[in-house]
């Protein structure tokens, strides 16, 4: 009977229940979203970069070369020499360096040259190597030969053995078309990183095309390093080293933490949005207020009459409360199906335009206490309606309307 | 400011009895005491029985959805629900919400092929007659009426109380109805005027 | 009984705003993979190399000497007075006499080029000798001869390794 009359009262004020609903599922899909956009974004980040420990490269900013190595945005801040190179690949504690080499693109979509090494038993996660799909192999140091990042094997719509012109600069310019041609033999196999946005070439094959500089021929645009297994204090040599020591060129370590002071420079942002959701939040619990409110205002003959028939005041209580909760459970229901939806836009565009894998339903503790506190909070806005309930005078209540 | 000053009332079982008095003199406040919606200052109400007076509000709640039918004034229906939802209200706070002894109490009223209408789509009468069905669901032993034909023709007034006085009798049940109708006084042998029962001081205003 | 429910109501607030509140506190606890304190920031009066600070002047300057006793060398970096920044200076050598195992001796510390760091001889902060003694020997006096840093001449810099001359 309690859930039969909850039910119905909801149905009888419609409108005004239906409002409630879509604010609580708008405050707390906000609530959701800003939350695990947030901290899911910057572990997604973290993960497409855990293959490697620091980036060397030309002297600049840290971020810069981050996001240029290893997420294949922004452009090179300078070169490094192969004598830079050989220097730090064959320090003791180094266990991989890798040469990337940037410039080119074909139709906005990023060339960078490398070596055989990235193909040598290469983890960009643990247990994972980098490797080319089957049908295809990788390409030859020397010849114009290139391995495609699934993505963008995908968006262009090649097949193995697709030739092609590559054009100079980062941006496509339709004018600034190389005479070079390249031909696919391969398909690197999904990462899920942001080398699958971009087409992989022997870096010679990037640093001697027509129209570059001859005197860089020998340069790249950065190294990729991986630290030995327990060499912690590595990096910091290297850091004293390259950063502090030397102004020549700039080590960009740990990578984990840049990417973390990037995003933390978004805080004032994302501060900005949480104010936003929880405002929204506490509109929503005004909105069951009223709507549970002008219900039981509007229903006071009924709930005199129930007193009459016998019900006792905790059951006005529980069906009170009950609306508010209801109200808030449908609520929190589409609220999750909203948040999808946000997460879902965000998921695409940081895959397509980044390459990185953004997973929004991962664990994350708001998942539980964001429903909860929003249900909380509904039940909570149902309490002075059935306060009101609860004092509800019986012989007032069945007075005749008239 | 004492309202009401009854020395005693004693409805038997089966007893039918009419409450007479204008508005205003006291009729509702007195079937609220009988039916613990209301608590006397002092004395003392029984039902079947079991004392009234004394007892926590739930008791009274409870003792009310078992022993009692109330058949209220006009709009007593609650509208959200359908005519068999509203009898089984008469059973819920009682020993439980029952649909066979529900439709068993609407097909007592005539009204088994109106089950699952809404009141608006009923008529003031057969509003009416669920409200004397909800009433009688719990088979209870006492029946109070509060001015049950106010809102109908004669016609239908005459029906309705003929209902209320059968079906009280069908189930054993006493049954007081209060009212200042004359066409409903007329139906009741026995009449209990509030107006020489009440020995409270009179009210310069009647409130 | 009569203030049962408002007072039910502020409890379900309080109720619900302190698990908010701890809820925060959680979740801000758990760690992203690094956060920006991971990034090195140099720790003030803190030789970089862990090696023996030894201040120069009222510690306008410093030097830190660094021993490899694998190799037997003895490197010099010259830096500012709070040891955060490498100063490369000119000098075509750095002589310290020094005394160990009952004998004098004057190790001469000659300018490291790195092309790593684009530091070349004529502009750098760091300064090599090596002496087989130095594998062996790992606490000896010394005294800097004269050093000339920016505008600023130290001479006669006494000090013990691997103590230094700090004045704590």
């Amino acid at each position: 009977m309690l859930f039969l009359l909850i039910r119905r009262g909801l149905r009888q004020h419609l409108v005004s229940t239906a409002v409630a609903v879509l604010l609580v599922a708008l405050g707390l899909g906000l609530v959701i979203s800003v939350w695990v956009v947030r901290t899911e974004a910057e572990q997604s980040f973290t993960r497409s970069a855990s293959g490697f420990d620091a980036v060397l490269g030309a002297r600049g900013s840290k971020l810069q070369l981050v996001l240029n190595a290893l997420f294949h945005q922004e452009v090179s801040p300078g070169n490094v020499t192969a004598e830079d190179f050989k220097d730090i690949k064959n320090l003791p504690f180094v266990d991989r360096a890798i040469p990337i080499v940037v410039g080119d693109n074909f139709r906005g979509v990023r060339l960078v040259g490398t070596n055989a090494d990235f193909f040598e038993n290469l983890e960009y996660a643990p247990g994972h190597v980098y490797s080319v799909e089957p049908g295809g192999r990788t390409f030859k140091i020397g010849e114009k030969e290139a391995v495609v990042g699934s993505l963008a094997f995908h968006q262009l719509g090649w097949s193995i053995g697709t030739t092609f012109h590559p054009f100079h600069g980062l941006d496509y310019d339709v004018n600034a078309q190389h005479s070079e041609i390249f031909k696919v033999v391969g398909v690197l196999a999904p990462t899920n990183t942001p080398a699958d946005r971009v087409i992989w070439v022997p870096m010679e094959g990037v640093q001697t095309l027509g129209g570059h500089d001859p005197s860089t021929f020998t340069e790249m645009s950065a190294v990729l390093i991986r630290f030995k297994p327990g060499a912690k204090a590595a990096g910091l040599m290297l850091d004293t080293r390259y950063n502090r020591q030397g102004k020549r060129l700039t080590l960009a370590w740990p990578v984990a933490a840049i990417l973390s002071d990037l995003f933390s420079k978004f805080d004032w942002f994302e501060r900005a949005l949480q104010a936003l959701a929880y405002l929204v939040a506490v509109v929503a619990g005004a909105s069951v207020f009223s709507s549970v409110y002008s219900s039981m205002s509007a229903r006071k003959r009924d709930l005199a009459i129930l007193r009459a028939l016998g019900a006792h005041k905790g059951f006005l209580i529980a069906a009170v409360l009950g609306e508010s909760a209801s109200i808030g459970i449908l609520g929190c229901a589409l609220g999750f199906g909203l948040f999808g939806l946000i997460a879902s836009l965000v998921q695409e565009i940081l895959r397509t335009r980044i390459g990185v894998l953004f997973d929004p339903w991962a664990w994350n503790p708001i998942m539980v206490w964001g429903p909860v506190l929003m249900l909380a909070l509904s039940i909570a806005a149902g309490a002075i309606p059935a306060w009101r309930a609860y004092r509800l005078s019986v012989a007032d209540g069945l007075s005749p309307l008239s | 400011m004492e309202v009401l000053r009854i020395p005693a009332i004693r409805l038997e079982a089966g007893q039918q009895v009419a409450l007479k008095g204008e508005s205003g003199l006291g009729k509702t406040t007195l079937l609220h005491i009988i039916a613990g919606i209301l608590e006397p200052d002092s004395g003392y109400v029984s039902l079947g029985g079991s004392q009234l007076t004394g007892l926590s509000e739930s008791g009274r709640d409870r003792l009310r959805a078992e022993r009692l039918g109330y058949v209220f004034q006009t709009f007593n229906l609650l509208q959200g629900l359908s005519a068999l939802e509203n009898v089984k209200l008469g059973l819920a706070f009682g020993r439980g919400a029952d649909t066979k002894a529900a439709m068993a109490a609407l097909d007592r009223v005539g009204l088994a092929g109106r089950a699952h209408h809404l009141p608006r789509q009923l008529s003031t009468g057969q509003q009416q007659r669920v409200a004397v069905a909800r009433a009688l669901a719990n088979r209870p032993c006492l029946i109070l009426a509060d001015e049950p034909t106010g809102n109908l023709d004669s016609r239908r007034s005459r029906e309705v109380v003929k209902l209320l006085r059968a079906s009280a009798s069908e189930v054993g049940a006493a049954l007081m109805v209060a009212s200042h109708d004359p066409e409903v006084l007329e139906n009741f042998e026995e009449i209990i005027d509030l107006a020489v029962l009440n020995q409270a001081p009179l009210q310069e205003e009647v409130v | 009984m009569r203030y049962k429910m408002p007072i039910a109501f502020l409890v379900v607030l309080a109720l619900a705003g302190s698990a908010w509140f701890l809820v925060r506190a959680r979740i801000n606890a758990t760690a992203v993979a690094g956060t920006s304190h991971d990034i090195p920031k140099p720790h003030q009066d803190q030789p970089p190399h862990g090696g023996t600070p030894i201040g120069l002047g009222e510690d306008q300057f410093n030097l830190e000497l660094v021993r490899d006793p694998a190799a037997g060398t003895l490197k010099a970096f010259v830096l500012d007075g709070e040891m955060e920044d490498f100063i490369r200076i000119s000098a075509k050598v750095l002589e310290i006499d020094v005394e160990h195992e009952g004998r004098k001796d004057t190790l001469k510390l000659l300018p490291v080029a790195d092309a790593a760091t684009g530091e070349t001889v004529g502009d750098t902060c760091l300064f090599l000798t090596q002496a087989d003694w130095l594998k062996r020997v790992d606490h000896f006096k010394g005294v800097i001869k004269n050093l000339a840093i920016q505008d600023q001449k130290f001479q006669s810099i006494a000090f013990s390794f691997p103590e230094g001359n700090t004045k704590d």
